[in-house]
């Protein structure tokens, strides 16, 4: 055999060894009956987090869209679920009714409105939206009020948070002349 | 002399191996971990109950699904079945740009795999659940071509479908009477087919649309069980989480790793290619209108009407859900710039055996997918949301060697990756 053919060979097994992982899949595809794949895997150690650093964000449209896409989550990032509006017309709290806040699940929320002074407000127009301010990407389904609960409570049916990640939800709200809006932010993971 | 280069090339290959890849063991940061951890199969919950589908985790109806999945006669010309276009051996898919059932069908046929985690089914998500999704195709002209009358005959008449029917659903009516329950009747666009339905009585309607919709029911059983399993990404992530380096070694190598790490960050995929099943179930318009010889669509801006409007929708009387559970219907987004031209986020699980890619099959390498991202081209219909990438060429191959990484085999009983005996 000549001088080139052994070499040929011999790259062919370096290559084999060094590039090529194991073929695992056999092991894997040995699966004979229906098992969950969670049975199949082995549960890794739990590990610590650290903040969330997505990725680059992508245009965006309409105005489902968040304000400008940030490249990072502020580091005191402000978590509080109740707050005054930003021109301070309005209490403003929000109560999720799934606990923990899954990914992925539709669930509803409750809204609680009131004067500053802590008077209820029970005749306010809601408006919802939100998305993610690292993405650039809205909510995926279109959050509304679809009930007065009294007592300044408002029933928000219809979010679902489809990624881990830090989101926003804009509340807009509007008595009479006065109209102003709150934004909360939750981190998901 | 043979044997001796044999033994030359050996040494020379144990060599290399032992010298020439520096360890693969990677620092992942902490958040990264996270990321990767979201993506492991691992992650993926149970599939949660179907409201809408009250047999759909029951296993006989599972079996009947099965059978019916497969059968060639539940089509007008008797040579069409699901599984005709969902091939069990393509990773549930037909390896064609565009699909071909009795007619030329405008859309590429995607996987059935793990897609009953989504809300939305179709590219342009234009039904809302796995049952009623499959009552679409069987009285398309251009894919099964068959009505409701006809298959729901069918089910009377072979004893094997009569009685596993009834075990699941109770009595099935007699439907011999041909002037009360022609050969060829159902809702669809075909004048006679239309005419023969609107002849029938209202409760004899209700009658076939029942056993219809309960068809569905029974094939989404099935195809409920028709689910990813791991892959050797999930391996590789598996070894991460547990710090284990060797095992890392083993099942990543350095072009794949880098791969990853352009996918989560810079290729920006995980914006839209995200959790164990790499997609985010929602719609986007990514301008693949701007490829010649697409085929001019909308997609989701019709496809959410259509879904509102849907004979068997969540909503509907043949629906076993609760108003209550129709969340996604209910408050899906009907109107907005960025549906125009927007479609379902597809997996990117067992791409080898996918291609070619896209609603209508535009693009049938990985490469030219990658490529095609990096340019981020001008949509001819709507707005793209892309932005170009600027990867090298190197990176473009290092991020389709990831890609591949995502194929694994299909969890489901094995019976079920073939035709029924
Ligand atoms: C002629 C080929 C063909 C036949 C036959 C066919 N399909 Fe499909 N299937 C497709 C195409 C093409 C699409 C995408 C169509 C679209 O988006 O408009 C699709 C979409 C689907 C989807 C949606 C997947 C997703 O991610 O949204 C499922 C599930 C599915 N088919 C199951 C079935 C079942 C069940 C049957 C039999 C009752 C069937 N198909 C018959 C070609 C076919
Ligand atoms: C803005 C959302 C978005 C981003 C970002 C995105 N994708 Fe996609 N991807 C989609 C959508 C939507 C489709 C289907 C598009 C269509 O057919 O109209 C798709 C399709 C694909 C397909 C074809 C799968 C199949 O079976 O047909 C591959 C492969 C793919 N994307 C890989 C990637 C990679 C790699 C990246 C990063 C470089 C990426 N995607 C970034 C949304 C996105
Ligand atoms: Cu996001």
């Amino acid at each position: 055999m000549s001088r080139f053919g052994t070499l040929v060979i011999a790259a062919f097994f370096v290559s084999i060894f060094s590039l090529t992982p194991p073929p695992v899949a056999a092991k894997m595809a040995a699966s004979d009956g229906h098992t969950s794949s969670d049975e199949k895997m082995k549960m890794p150690k739990a590990h610590g987090h650290s903040d969330h650093s997505g990725h680059k964000p992508t245009k965006m449209h309409g105005d489902h869209s968040e304000q400008k896409p940030v490249k990072k989550m502020p580091k005191d990032l402000d978590m509080a679920m109740d707050k005054l509006s930003e021109h301070g017309k309005y209490k403003v709290s929000m109560t999720s009714r799934l606990n923990p806040v899954a990914i992925n699940k539709m669930h509803g929320w409750t809204l609680q409105v009131s004067k500053p002074d802590g008077t209820p407000i029970d005749d306010a127009k809601v408006k919802i939206a939100g998305g993610m301010p690292m993405h650039g990407h809205a909510l995926p389904t279109m959050p509304r009020v679809t009930k007065g609960l009294g007592e300044g409570k408002y029933l928000v049916e219809g979010v679902r948070f489809n990624m881990a990640g830090w989101w926003k939800l804009k509340i807009t709200i509007g008595t009479g002349h006065h109209m102003d809006n709150v934004t909360f932010s939750l981190v998901l993971k | 002399m043979q044997w001796k280069a044999f033994t030359i090339a050996g040494v020379i290959a144990a060599f290399f191996a032992a010298t020439a890849q520096p360890a693969q063991v990677q620092d992942w940061s902490g958040a990264e971990r996270d990321i990767l951890k979201s993506f492991w199969i691992g992650s993926l919950p149970p599939l949660a109950k179907d409201p809408s589908n009250h047999v759909g985790d029951n296993a006989n109806a599972a079996k009947l699904g099965h059978k019916l999945f497969f059968d060639k006669r539940l089509s007008g010309n008797g040579e069409v079945a699901c599984a005709t276009c969902h091939q069990p051996d393509k990773a549930f898919t037909d390896g064609l740009p565009l699909a071909q059932g009795m007619g030329a069908v405008p859309r590429h046929s995607p996987t059935i795999i793990g897609t009953a985690y989504s809300p939305w089914f179709f590219w342009d998500g234009r039904k809302d659940s796995q049952w009623s999704q499959a009552l679409g195709p069987m009285e398309s002209p251009v894919e099964h071509g068959g009505t409701r009358t006809h298959f729901a005959k069918i089910l009377v008449s072979d004893p094997a479908y009569h009685k596993a029917y009834e075990d699941i659903f109770g009595v099935l009516p007699d439907l011999l009477d041909n002037r009360r329950f022609p050969s060829a009747a159902a809702p669809i666009d075909d004048a006679t087919a239309r005419a023969a339905w609107t002849g029938m009585t209202a409760a004899d309607r209700q009658t076939i649309t029942r056993i219809y919709s309960n068809m569905g029911k029974a094939i989404s059983a099935y195809e409920r069980l028709i689910l990813p399993g791991p892959s050797r990404f999930d391996r590789y992530v598996e070894a991460v989480l547990n710090d284990d380096a060797n095992a890392q070694e083993q099942f990543f190598n350095k072009d794949e790793i880098d791969g990853l790490r352009l996918f989560i960050g810079k290729g920006n995929c995980t914006q839209c290619h995200n959790g164990p099943l790499l997609t985010n179930n929602d719609f986007h318009n990514t301008g693949l209108s701007s490829i010649a010889d697409t085929p001019e669509d909308v997609g989701r801006a019709a496809g959410v009407k259509s879904a509102k409007t849907d004979e068997f929708s969540c909503l509907s009387q043949f629906s076993d859900a609760d108003d209550g559970d129709c969340g996604e219907l209910k408050f899906a987004k009907v109107t907005g710039a960025e549906l125009v031209g927007s479609f379902k986020t597809p997996t990117l699980r067992n791409l080898t055996q996918t291609a070619p890619y896209m609603h209508a099959g535009q693009l049938s390498t990985l490469v030219a997918v990658i490529e095609f991202y990096n340019r981020a081209p001008t949509a001819k219909l709507g707005h793209s949301e892309l932005l170009p990438l600027d990867l090298t060429a190197r990176e473009v191959g290092q991020m389709e060697k990831f890609l591949l990484t995502l194929d694994g085999p299909i969890s489901a009983p094995r019976d079920y990756l073939a035709p029924p005996r």
